[in-house]
């Protein structure tokens, strides 16, 4: 697991109170239960976290964690 | 002396707020009674927005008689009858045309004075300070009567459960008049912006003159407020931040100087997001979304009226007003609370 997934972990937990241990890559948002509007919340979180932008076509209920780890990777200049 | 000769002979100095009043609709809507007839419930209300309950204008009853109300109280705590100028943040007029404004000068006796109405969404308060702020600093005039005032359940499709519990019906004034940079109620520096490719955002399609060129009016195109829910929420966060911040630095306010922060009053959520993202400790907010829910233009004065009322507003506090609305149009603005009397 990387630094910046288990960032993401804990954003996510702060969120939806689901333990970040339990957050696996292959997740996606709509099985951690996490609704359009926390999905918005959890975006705004990540820009304020990792410095980078991200749209919220970028951030869907059926993508995975993993896939936002590699969205912040590939934006972040510095981690 | 025809109150319109004083555009133009004003004393120079700053805008500075001495007079506040607000005015409510008596009929209050609350969560369980839309629960009724929505499908929706009051949990989920409270959880996505933080509403409770919201007024609502009776039948027959519109934007410019609360404005009449709203304004006839805040020259009564101004302690006068006159004002150099009216304007009306609204984005419900009582007609398309005229301009609801002129009518509400005369109902409140002020006279030919200047009056037009200002559409800006719910940025159209903070738009009027700015505006009035200049006219009163240019010298134009002496006094200004602001008024933001909405009645959102005119506009809401009855039946749709995502925009009918979030929006209610309001109206706050201030009055301004030319004042010292040094006295409590100066109005600081504002910010402002708009963003038209987000005009599709939060829209009533129907009634202007794109529908009306294409062959009028139809009974069931677009004439309700249509809301893209996530979209805006992310801009509205991103767009107050920014502005918040770029007004503190232009007033030379740290955040941890700011007293009171007056968001406009859309969603709980989203005000938590910005104080979070501003680092502003979350006791500072004004927040009486709950009782009132979004009242448009009417939102910050609302808020500024109710604070006040439960004492959480002293002489000296330093004030970062914010919001965003449809256009979408934003701005941002600091005063210090002044020693008035609110109706």
């Amino acid at each position: 697991m990387s630094d910046v997934h288990d960032r993401v972990a804990d954003l996510i937990e702060k969120r939806c109170d689901v333990p970040s241990a339990s957050i696996a890559a292959d997740r996606t948002f709509r099985t951690l239960n996490i609704d359009s509007l926390t999905l918005v919340e959890l975006t705004l979180d990540v820009q304020d976290e990792f410095g980078v932008q991200v749209d919220l076509d970028e951030v869907e209920p059926e993508q995975t964690v993993g896939e936002l780890v590699d969205l912040i990777k590939a934006r972040a200049v510095a981690l | 002396m025809d109150s319109s000769s004083r555009v133009g002979s004003a004393v120079s100095g700053v805008a500075v707020l001495a007079g506040l009043g607000s005015a409510l609709p008596a009929q209050v809507v609350t969560n369980h009674e839309l629960a009724r007839r929505l499908d929706t419930s009051d949990e989920w209300i409270l959880s996505r927005t933080g509403i409770r309950q919201r007024h609502v204008v009776a039948p027959g009853q519109s934007t410019g008689d609360l404005a009449v109300e709203a304004g006839a109280r805040a020259l009564e705590s101004a302690g006068t009858d006159r004002a150099d100028l009216v304007v009306l943040a609204t984005t419900t007029p009582d007609h398309l045309d005229p301009a609801t404004a002129p009518q509400v000068a005369a109902r409140l006796g002020l006279g030919s004075v200047p009056a037009f109405d200002l559409g800006a969404g719910c940025a159209g308060f903070v738009y009027g300070l700015s505006f009035a702020s200049a006219m009163i600093t240019s010298g134009t005039v002496g006094s200004v009567l602001l008024i933001g005032a909405d009645t959102c359940s005119t506009i809401v499709d009855p039946e749709d459960r995502s925009t009918v519990p979030i929006f209610g019906d309001g109206a706050g004034a201030v009055w301004m008049r030319v004042g010292d940079p040094a006295e409590n109620g100066a109005i600081g520096p504002v910010d402002l912006g708009s963003d038209g490719e987000l005009a599709e955002f939060i829209m009533i399609a129907a009634g202007g003159s794109r529908q009306r060129s294409a062959g009028g009016p139809t009974a069931d195109a677009g004439n309700y407020l249509t809301m893209n829910g996530p979209l805006v929420f992310k801009n509205a966060v991103e767009r107050m931040s920014s502005s918040s911040l770029a007004v503190l630095e232009r007033a030379e306010w740290k955040i941890d100087e700011v007293d009171r922060f007056v968001g406009h009053q859309a969603n709980i959520r989203i005000l938590d997001a910005i104080a979070r993202h501003l680092d502003l400790p979350r006791e500072r907010l004004i927040v009486n979304i709950d009782r009132v829910g979004n009242t448009g233009a009417a939102s910050i004065p609302l808020a500024l009226a109710q604070a006040a009322g439960d004492g959480f507003l002293t002489p000296g506090h330093r004030l970062l007003l914010t919001s965003f609305g449809s256009g979408a149009a934003w701005g941002s603005a600091v005063l210090t609370w002044p020693d008035v009397n609110v109706r």
